[in-house]
């Protein structure tokens, strides 16, 4: 009997569906004990290695030890970081900001999961480069030296558009077998300022070296993670030539929770393809902690508004991290965000 | 304008786990290849969601809450286990007794066997959405909520998973 290829597939999917068991949930019950147990025991780890750590620091200290280098151990500001939670420092661009974001499986930006390094990188930089460019084709992306198998935590892909290429620094945020991507340099395309992870305000400096037709750099100031939504954007000039130098500053809107990435970019003078690309993750003070301006344009609500607060990321959007009053142009945030919001909701 | 947000009570979870383990456990085992993989997934996720109860929207979300919980699961966390134990469960799937009934749907085991296989070896974007699509029914718009896409996405991911398999069953039909 002939039938419609769908049909024939939908057929096959379910045809003699195996008898699944009502199970228990006894025993979700019992996995959940083992995963509190488990979390009870990586915390006390944690706090051990603190104590551990403060008694090592506090030792010379006590000793009247006058040892220079143990002196620098013990400055406030090494101390702070010691026993700051590593995972949740934010050192990507995308798809992932920090270890707990890429830990969380809720998040997966359009579907994209990125356990293959090559796909992470190939994937950023036509996001990257093909993001609302006057309607200029998207670039020709290709790997010619992919991740190797054995890289655990990070690594670098060499991708190319047409002729140039870039390379792709990736790590592995948190406990997550995803990769994010840390940073592109491109050969003919180095960005010098700012630096990586840098603390910035609006408007950001930005310089570098660059060959470019008419010297022409393009900068835009994006949120990190898994929508670069568009902050700022630039157009900075400097020399014709191999590799001269352009500087210039980008303003841009901050938002949310202070991660951003600096990207420049150049085009073709023939097609307005991007041709190399370059990216730097930074960070900025949040207006207030935990706030976020509300641009009254596009959300036209008044102060005394409840709004919930929602990243598209997770389940769709569908999932809502916090509620909050709008006061004074500003929602302030709770608890911080398992994931930053990038859309409101009015209630 | 939105219906108010509400949290879930622990008690909700065992009757979510009632109601919907079968079908999670048929997805994750589609997904994976692997039934004991399967139930090792949805198991998890609801250990899970037990001891951090999500905030949903809307009575009734939990159905295709649990779905993205499973089928990112699949992908992530769970993949590399499941792997290891693939080999047992492979050999026990070929115990007598153990064949599928396939009968009442006009179609032979052989057959179903090699659309399975061909559907497993799509890209998982595509995969996703031909079993939601295709197994579940689920409207377009219901499957870029579960997978956390847009309806463009989907409708691409569908075409291109049809294009790879309609040769695999135009031979077979």
């Amino acid at each position: 009997m002939s039938r419609d290829p769908e049909d024939l597939l939908r057929d096959a999917l379910r045809a003699g569906d195996d008898p699944v068991g009502a199970g228990s949930f006894d025993d979700v019950r019992a996995r959940a004990r083992r995963l509190d147990r488990r979390a009870r025991l990586l915390k006390t780890g944690a706090a051990v290695i603190v104590i551990l750590a403060a008694i090592g620091v506090s030792i010379p200290l006590l000793s009247g030890d006058d040892d220079n280098k143990q002196r620098v151990i013990t400055s406030p500001g090494r101390t702070t970081t010691t026993l700051a939670p590593v995972e949740d420092e934010p050192i990507g661009i995308w798809p992932f900001v920090t270890g707990a974001e890429a830990d969380d499986m809720n998040i997966s930006p359009d579907g994209f999961y990125g356990t293959n390094a090559t796909e992470t990188a190939v994937e950023f930089v036509r996001i990257a480069a093909g993001a609302g460019d006057n309607g200029a084709p998207a670039p020709d992306v290709e790997t010619i030296a992919p991740a190797e198998p054995h890289e655990q935590r990070s690594t670098v892909v060499v991708v190319t558009i047409g002729s140039r290429r870039m390379q792709v620094v990736l790590r592995r945020l948190g406990s997550s077998d995803r990769w994010s991507v840390v940073s592109v340099q491109s050969d003919g395309l180095v960005l010098d300022e700012p630096s990586p992870n840098a603390l910035e305000s609006s408007p950001v400096h930005v310089a570098g070296r660059a060959t470019a037709f008419e010297g022409t750099v393009l900068v835009r100031v994006t949120d990190r993670g898994p929508v670069l939504n568009e902050l700022g954007k630039a157009v900075l000039t400097g020399e014709m030539g191999l590799m001269k130098p352009f500087s210039g500053d980008v303003s841009f809107q901050p938002r949310e929770l202070g991660y951003g990435a600096v990207i420049a970019y150049t085009v073709s003078a023939k097609d307005g393809r991007v041709e190399q690309l370059s990216a730097v993750p930074i960070r900025w003070a949040p207006p207030e902690k935990g706030a976020i301006n509300v641009p009254q344009s596009e959300y036209p609500i008044a102060d005394g508004q409840i709004v919930a607060v929602v990243n598209e990321a997770v389940h769709g959007g569908s999932n809502v991290d916090d509620l909050v009053l709008l006061e004074d142009g500003e929602i302030r945030l709770g608890p911080v965000q398992p994931a930053r919001p990038n859309l409101l909701w009015v209630l | 304008m939105m219906t108010a947000v509400r949290s879930t009570e622990v008690g909700e979870i065992e009757s979510w786990y009632r109601a919907c383990r079968a079908e999670l456990v048929r997805l994750a085992a589609f997904a994976l290849g692997d039934r004991d993989a399967a139930e090792e997934v949805v198991q998890d996720v609801f250990a899970r969601v037990y001891r951090k109860p999500p905030t949903l929207r809307m009575p009734g979300e939990e159905l295709r809450y649990l779905r993205s919980a499973v089928l990112n699961r699949c992908r992530t966390g769970m993949t590399r286990r499941a792997a290891g134990r693939r080999a047992t469960v492979r050999l026990e799937s070929q115990r007598p007794g153990h064949v599928r009934s396939t009968e009442e749907h006009g179609i032979d085991v052989a057959t179903r066997d090699a659309v399975l296989a061909a559907v497993r070896k799509l890209p998982r974007g595509q995969r996703d959405v031909v079993l939601l699509r295709y197994w579940l029914d689920l409207p377009e718009a219901e499957i870029a909520a579960t997978l956390g896409v847009s309806s463009g996405t989907v409708k691409t991911s569908a075409h291109r998973a049809m294009a790879a398999l309609t040769p695999l069953l135009e031979d077979l039909r």
